[in-house]
C-alpha cells in the first residue's frame, strides 16, 4: 500500500521498456570488441564489420556513440508491418502475432537508430496505426466481459499493461454484481 | 464478503433505506424525528443501511424497495443504460445495490445491475482512453463512485503510456524532482540564516 497508486497494479511503461532492453538484436560493430561478461551471459568477442548478437541496451549505447550499425529485426519493416495492419483491420478475433515487446523495441529503435531502418518514418506511422487498431480491438473485446475470462491472444506487454489495472478492477466489481446462480455451472 | 477497511463500503452503509416496522417500538420515536414517543407497528421510516440490515435479519423491520431501484427506474434502465445519472440515484449505486440484494430476494434487480454495469463499463473504458473533453465531464458526473474509480484507474494507465511514448517524466519522477528542489531551497534558506 506504500507504493504510489499507479504502480500498485503492475509495472510502469519504463519498467517494461527496461525488461525489453535485454532482447538480443543483430548489429554490425565498427570496431573489434573483446569478450563481455554480462549478468545475462557471456558475449562472444565482436569482429569489426561482422554481424554480432548483443542485447538491445548495449546496441543502443554503441549506436549513440556511432560505433555500430543496428540491423533492425525482421518485423520492423514496411514489408512486415503493412500486412500486419491490414490483417488487424480485417475483423479477425484475437491479435496478429507480433513480438510481445514490439511497441518498446520499435519505439527505442526508431528513437535512437532511425537511420538504420529503411523507410523509418513510414515504419513509425505503421506502428502507430497498428497500435490504434489493436487498441480498438481490445476495447471491442471488453464488450464480452463476464467476470470470468477474456480472450486476448498475442496481446503485447505494453498493451496489456495499459488495460490491466482497469480490467482487474472491472472484473472484481463484475464478480460482486453477477448473480450467484450463474457461477454454479463452472467447476 | 467485502473488505473490512473498504471506505466505500462503509460510506455505502450510511445511506438510508425505507423500512416498515414489524414490531411496536417503545420509546423509539426519536428514530422518526419524534423523540419521547413510541414508534407504532407498521410505521414507515428511513434507517441507515447498517441498522436496517441488523433489524431486518431479526425480523423487526421489513425492507421496502428504495425508489432508486424501483419499477420506473428499472424500466428506464432496461430501455437504455448509457444516459442514466447513477450519481444522482445514489453515489454508491452498485455497492448499495449488492448490499440490498443480500437482504431481499430479487433476481431481476440482480441481473439488471450486472447488465447495466457490463454495458456501461465499455463506454467508461472508451472515455478513459479518449482525450478528456466536455463529453467526458458530463459522463463523469453521471457515473456512480465505483465507475468513477474505474475511470480514474483507466486514465492513469493511459496517461502513463502516453507520457512514456512522448518521453515525458512520469508522476513519480516529477514528485522526486519536486522533493529535491524543495530540499535545495530549504538548504539555501538554512544557509542564509
Amino acid at each position: 500500500m506504500a507504493l504510489p497508486a499507479d504502480l500498485q497494479n503492475g509495472l510502469s511503461p519504463a519498467e517494461i521498456e527496461f525488461i525489453s532492453e535485454n532482447e538480443l538484436v543483430t548489429l554490425i560493430p565498427h570496431r573489434n570488441i573483446e569478450q563481455l561478461n554480462l549478468l545475462q551471459g557471456t558475449l562472444k568477442p565482436a569482429v569489426a564489420s561482422r554481424e554480432w548478437r548483443a542485447p538491445l541496451w548495449l546496441a543502443l549505447t554503441l549506436r549513440r556513440r556511432a560505433q555500430c550499425r543496428i540491423l533492425p529485426p525482421d518485423w520492423l519493416s514496411v514489408g512486415k508491418c503493412r500486412p500486419a495492419v491490414l490483417r488487424e483491420e480485417q475483423d479477425q478475433p484475437g491479435f496478429s502475432k507480433l513480438p510481445p515487446n514490439y511497441m518498446e523495441i520499435g519505439h527505442m529503435l526508431l528513437e535512437s537508430a532511425a537511420d538504420d531502418i529503411p523507410q523509418a518514418s513510414m515504419v513509425r506511422r505503421l506502428l502507430k496505426d497498428l497500435r490504434e487498431v489493436r487498441q480498438a480491438k481490445a476495447r471491442a473485446g471488453l464488450a464480452f466481459i463476464n467476470g470470468k475470462h477474456l480472450v486476448m491472444d498475442n496481446i503485447a506487454w505494453m498493451e496489456l499493461n495499459e488495460i490491466r489495472p482497469f480490467l482487474t478492477e472491472a472484473f472484481l466489481r463484475m464478480r460482486q454484481l453477477e448473480p450467484e446462480e450463474a457461477e454454479g455451472g463452472m467447476p | 464478503m467485502d473488505d473490512y477497511y473498504d471506505i466505500d463500503s462503509i460510506l455505502a452503509d450510511q445511506q438510508r433505506i425505507p423500512c416498515t416496522m414489524n414490531i411496536e417500538g417503545t420509546a423509539l420515536g426519536y428514530l422518526d424525528n419524534n423523540p419521547g414517543e413510541d414508534l407504532p407497528y407498521g410505521s414507515h421510516l428511513e434507517l441507515p443501511l447498517w441498522l436496517a440490515q441488523a433489524l431486518a435479519r431479526s425480523q423487526q423491520v421489513a425492507i421496502d424497495m428504495p425508489k432508486a431501484y424501483g419499477e420506473s427506474m428499472r424500466n428506464s434502465m432496461k430501455a437504455s443504460t448509457g444516459n442514466i445519472d447513477l450519481q444522482q440515484l445514489g453515489p454508491y449505486y452498485y455497492l448499495f445495490g449488492t448490499k440490498l440484494l443480500a437482504l431481499v430476494d430479487d433476481m431481476e434487480l440482480h441481473h439488471l445491475l450486472a447488465g447495466t454495469f457490463r454495458e456501461r463499463v465499455c463506454s467508461i473504458m472508451d472515455y478513459a482512453h479518449s482525450r478528456a473533453g466536455a463529453e467526458q465531464t458530463t459522463m463523469f458526473m453521471r457515473m456512480d463512485n465505483t465507475e468513477r474509480t474505474l475511470y480514474q484507474i483507466g486514465r492513469r494507465s493511459v496517461g502513463a503510456l502516453r507520457r512514456w511514448s512522448l518521453r515525458e517524466p512520469d508522476a513519480d519522477e516529477q514528485r522526486l524532482r519536486g522533493a529535491t528542489t524543495s530540499l535545495t531551497s530549504l538548504k539555501r534558506s538554512a544557509s542564509m540564516m
